[in-house]
């Protein structure tokens, strides 16, 4: 059990390693955390376009983080 | 609710996370933001998303990456979908379209190293145990065995060496040699004393250990103390060089030495023993006493240098010392050990230490830096008074070091006219308020004056501190002049001022006292410095200052050095002045007219040339008037320090005076053109006239030649023979001073200045008198109403005319005739000098009697004074008078 505990953990650490390298490559400016973070909310349902739009409309609204963003990933 | 509070809470951390905002920052904006964002998530529709649409679009994108010659983002794109597949859930297609979404141009900003920054550097291996013991096992013999550390002893240095070498040898990789011994002995780095060396010391420290903890008790002898007269001798040696002993008490602040009298030597009584010791303390205590001084603090360099001194001779003593002890210590010689011996040496070797001991205290009493200097050459002439040749060379030595320092700033002065601001202890000090060029040389520096009125300086340097002093000014004022320095190449190398070269230089040295030495030492010295400086300043004061110009200026427009042009200015003025011109002595016209008349003259510079008239209440018929007429000429700063300012009065003054003399002549002169009548006493008035002329002709002869002359050539001679500034201004003043004395100017000769312009104006009412006669005679045709108002005018005026001569203004004249200066009508017959009344013959006997008196006054006073006086041309102008 505990094996597979870990397994599965590594395998979902595996699959963030992998979309944060395509964020990266697709220059999505989404944190590792971020990223985290949308897995999550999609997966309790929340539509990918419309958290692409609040996303968007965040960004455009309170652009500083964003700096700080692009600052963590560089 | 669970799924509703998850997904506020996700979207709250990513709102946060997104924007900044939080709970504790901003609270109400945080709210809102997340509560819009779950709104948006859960109230807007859109359509599910289609996962082959998704994998078509990233196959679209890969393409895109591959057109658009971006290989290497193709690649690694297409590396990570193809990782993915197999880890890939239902959501894994939404959250790529989330990512096509949120994708913003990666052909543009994308590049393969931001994937590099993602994974943090893997850190290297850690050293563990297990590898270091899988490369290199301990399995040899003995490496586990405990190790002797005191297998190699001290005693074995040479062995200790050779370890040494052979450590340094099995640091290297070992190629065939065995691989023992390998962990280096603690023991082969520690040296270990040897114990019976110890043990002698302490042996032969045991007597004085009893001394120093017994010698409270006993007051007297202490018997069997085993002190021996080299134990003596070393303590002494020791003592002397200022290390604390045991049988000599120290007093570390004062230096004083005592001896304890405990002491006590097997061979010799206690007596002489104590009195032996109390003498070396005594020679230890004063030597003391000149450490301590040589610690002290001073400010001052002339201080700094002596105490230096002090230290290299305290020194030299030391060494002295030491070399006494080393024959002691060495084990070959045999040397006689006798504290008598050693006392004496001491006493020898102490004698120059003790002179300056003697010096210090006299020094310490009050602590004028100068006083360091005298003292020193008090001694050094006593020292060889007293014939004691080491005491001398030590004490000139010193004395000569210290005055190095002492002539840095007079060297200062001497060749570049410099003075530190700072400095109290040179005796020219600059006086920064004076910034007037013309009183560069004069008033810039001055001599700094101690209490009592003293000049600052050591007294066997005063006889040389006047060319010291012009040294240094001339300097100065050659840099003001901007003289260019490096055509001044001949400076003399300056002589070695030290001892050997003093005082040994010449054979007969010894026999010369040593201030004679030192003062032709110290000439020379000055000499080097004192040379080719002024000469520079003096030829440019001549060639390019034009001294030699500014002199001929100055007799030509003062001097009267051209009668002819002289005359010729005075001539227009007197013209001017009986043309009754109320503006014949007004500036601007004199000015123009000397102008015109000097401009000729290629020494004069007329543009500078300004002439002034001064308010005066004489009479304008009298001579006194035409010495208000003043004349200034200014002169180049370099020029004017020479000819200083306040020699222009005299100058002033002898211009009066000759203008006065000329009004005198010119009046004289016209008035032999004059025809007289026959019922007239001809014969009295032609003597009159003749004994006037006479007088003004005597006057102005030896006024122009007999004093100006002689003086100005005199003056000149002087000038070009002199060495400096100094010496050209004190000929100028010189030769102003004559001038003013023997022109009869001077203070003391008032009497007969006043005289001689009462004779002159005298010689202005006759000529006045005779000009009305003629006048009146001639117009005897006219209107005789007018003639005779003008005669009733004359007399009445004749008759309230005051006998004074010193008055300058006539009230009564001016309220009787109401033609004064100021009045409506100027009448210059009216205008005359007033001691002439009553009918013509009349006014002549009295001008005549009134002449007779003055000129007798003259003569009696010149001839008195040239008895008394030092002064020739008095009495040689008393016989011409008569």
């Amino acid at each position: 059990m505990a094996t597979q505990t870990k397994d599965k953990k590594q395998a979902a650490k595996d699959v963030v390693d992998i979309l944060e390298e395509i964020a990266t490559l697709l220059n999505c400016n989404l944190t590792r955390h971020q990223i985290s973070l949308c897995i999550s909310l999609i997966e309790n349902g929340v539509n990918p376009e419309a958290l692409a739009n609040v996303i968007k409309d965040l960004r455009a609204q309170y652009p500083e983080p964003e700096l700080v963003e692009d600052e963590e990933q560089g | 609710m669970a799924h509703t509070s998850t997904v506020s809470a996700l979207s709250g951390e990513l709102v946060a996370s997104l924007t900044g905002l939080s709970t504790s920052k901003d609270a109400a904006a945080f709210k809102r933001v997340r509560e819009g964002a779950v709104r948006a998530f859960r109230t807007q529709q859109y359509a599910r998303t289609n996962q082959f649409e998704v994998h078509k679009t990233l196959d679209g994108v890969v393409e895109k990456f591959q057109i658009l010659y971006r290989e290497d983002l193709a690649e690694a794109l297409d590396l990570r979908l193809k990782k993915l597949q197999p880890l890939s859930t239902k959501w894994t297609p939404e959250i790529l379209s989330l990512l096509l979404e949120l994708s913003d141009r990666p052909l543009e900003k994308t590049t393969l190293s931001d994937l590099d920054r993602l994974r943090p550097p893997v850190p290297p291996p850690q050293l563990t145990w297990q590898d270091i013991l899988r490369e290199d096992p301990l399995t040899e013999e003995g490496v586990w065995d405990d190790i002797d550390y005191a297998a190699h002893g001290s005693s074995d240095e040479d062995s200790f060496y050779v370890d040494e070498e052979q450590e340094a040898a099995k640091d290297t990789p070992a190629t065939s040699i065995a691989e023992d011994d390998l962990v280096a002995s603690v023991q082969q780095f520690s040296i270990v004393p040897d114990a019976t060396h110890i043990e002698k010391i302490r042996r032969a420290q045991k007597p004085f250990k009893s001394l120093s903890s017994h010698s409270e008790d006993f007051g007297g002898e202490l018997l069997s103390i085993g002190i021996t007269e080299l134990m003596v001798v070393r303590e002494t040696l020791f003592m002397l060089r200022g290390l604390p002993t045991t049988v000599f008490d120290l007093e570390s602040e004062t230096g004083i030495v005592r001896f304890k009298e405990s002491v006590a030597l097997p061979q010799s009584s206690s007596a002489s023993t104590a009195v032996l010791l109390k003498e070396l303390a005594g020679l230890g205590s004063r030597v003391n006493a000149l450490r301590v001084w040589s610690r002290e603090q001073h400010s001052v360099a002339l201080l700094q240098s002596f105490q230096d001194a002090i230290c290299r001779r305290i020194w030299a003593f030391d060494r002295s010392v030491s070399t006494i002890e080393r024959k002691f210590m060495d084990e070959k010689g045999c040397a006689v050990v006798s504290i008598i011996e050693i006392c004496t040496d001491a006493e020898i070797l102490a004698r120059p230490l003790l002179q300056l001991q003697g010096l210090t205290e006299d020094l310490s009493t009050r602590l004028y830096p100068l006083q360091c200097l005298e003292l020193l050459f008090d001694r050094v002439c006593l020292a060889q008074l007293t014939e004691d040749p080491a005491t001398f060379e030590e004490l000139g030595i010193i004395f000569f070091t210290c005055l190095q320092v002492y002539l840095r700033p007079i060297r200062g002065w001497m060749e570049d006219g410099h003075i530190d601001k700072d400095d109290r202890v040179f005796f020219v000090q600059e006086n920064q308020k004076i910034s007037d060029l013309s009183s560069l040389w004069h008033n810039r520096f001055s001599l700094r004056l101690d209490s009592s009125g003293e000049l600052h300086a050591p007294h066997f340097l005063r006889a040389s501190f006047k060319r010291i002093f012009n040294t240094g000014k001339t300097i100065v004022f050659r840099k003001s002049l901007e003289i260019d320095q490096d055509q001044d190449t001949t400076m003399l190398l300056e002589p070695s001022l030290d001892y050997h070269s003093v005082c040994k230089s010449s054979s007969d040295g010894d026999l010369l006292p040593f201030a004679e030495t030192f003062a032709t030492a110290f000439n020379e010295w000055v000499d080097s410095k004192h040379t080719v400086a002024s000469v520079t300043v003096k030829q440019q004061l001549f060639k390019d200052c034009g001294l030699s110009r500014s002199l001929d200026a100055l007799e030509f427009l003062f001097l009267s050095r051209n009668g002819a042009l002289f005359q010729a200015f005075a001539d227009t003025l007197f013209e001017k002045l009986d043309n009754r011109s109320r503006s014949w002595d007004d500036r601007f016209l004199a000015n123009d007219l000397m102008e015109a008349i000097y401009s000729g003259v290629s020494p004069v510079d007329t543009e500078n040339i300004s002439i002034r008239t001064l308010p005066n209440k004489a009479r304008i018929r009298s001579v006194r008037r035409l010495g208000t007429i003043l004349i200034d000429y200014p002169l180049p700063w370099p020029i004017a320090n020479i000819i200083r300012k306040h020699s222009m009065p005299t100058y002033q003054k002898v211009f009066a005076l000759l203008l006065q003399v000329y009004r005198a002549a010119y009046l004289l002169r016209r008035l032999a053109f004059v025809s007289l009548a026959a019922n007239h006493r001809i014969r009295t008035t032609h003597l009159l006239r003749f004994r006037m002329s006479r007088f003004v002709d005597t006057l102005q002869d030896y006024l122009t030649e007999t004093v100006i002359g002689i003086s100005t050539a005199q003056m000149r001679k002087e000038l070009a023979e002199a060495d400096d500034v100094d010496t050209m201004a004190s000929a100028h003043q010189a030769y102003v001073q004559k001038l003013e004395a023997q022109c009869l100017l001077a203070k003391n000769f008032s009497p007969f200045h006043k005289a001689i312009i009462q004779i002159l104006d005298l010689v202005v009412a006759f000529s006045d008198t005779h000009t009305s006669l003629h006048k009146s005679n001639s117009s005897q045709g006219e209107n005789s109403f007018t003639a005779r108002q003008k005669q009733r005018r004359r007399r009445s005026a004749l008759q309230a005319a005051a006998l004074h001569e010193e008055s300058d203004s006539e009230p009564d004249l001016d309220a009787e005739d109401g033609a004064s200066e100021g009045g409506d009508e100027y009448d210059a017959d009216t205008e005359h000098v007033g001691i002439l009344e009553g009918s013509f013959p009349e006014r002549v006997r009295k001008a005549s009697k009134e002449f007779d008196k003055l000129n007798h006054f003259i003569i009696a006073g010149l001839r008195q004074i040239g008895r008394t006086g030092s002064e020739a041309c008095w009495e040689m102008l008393a016989e011409r008078l008569e």
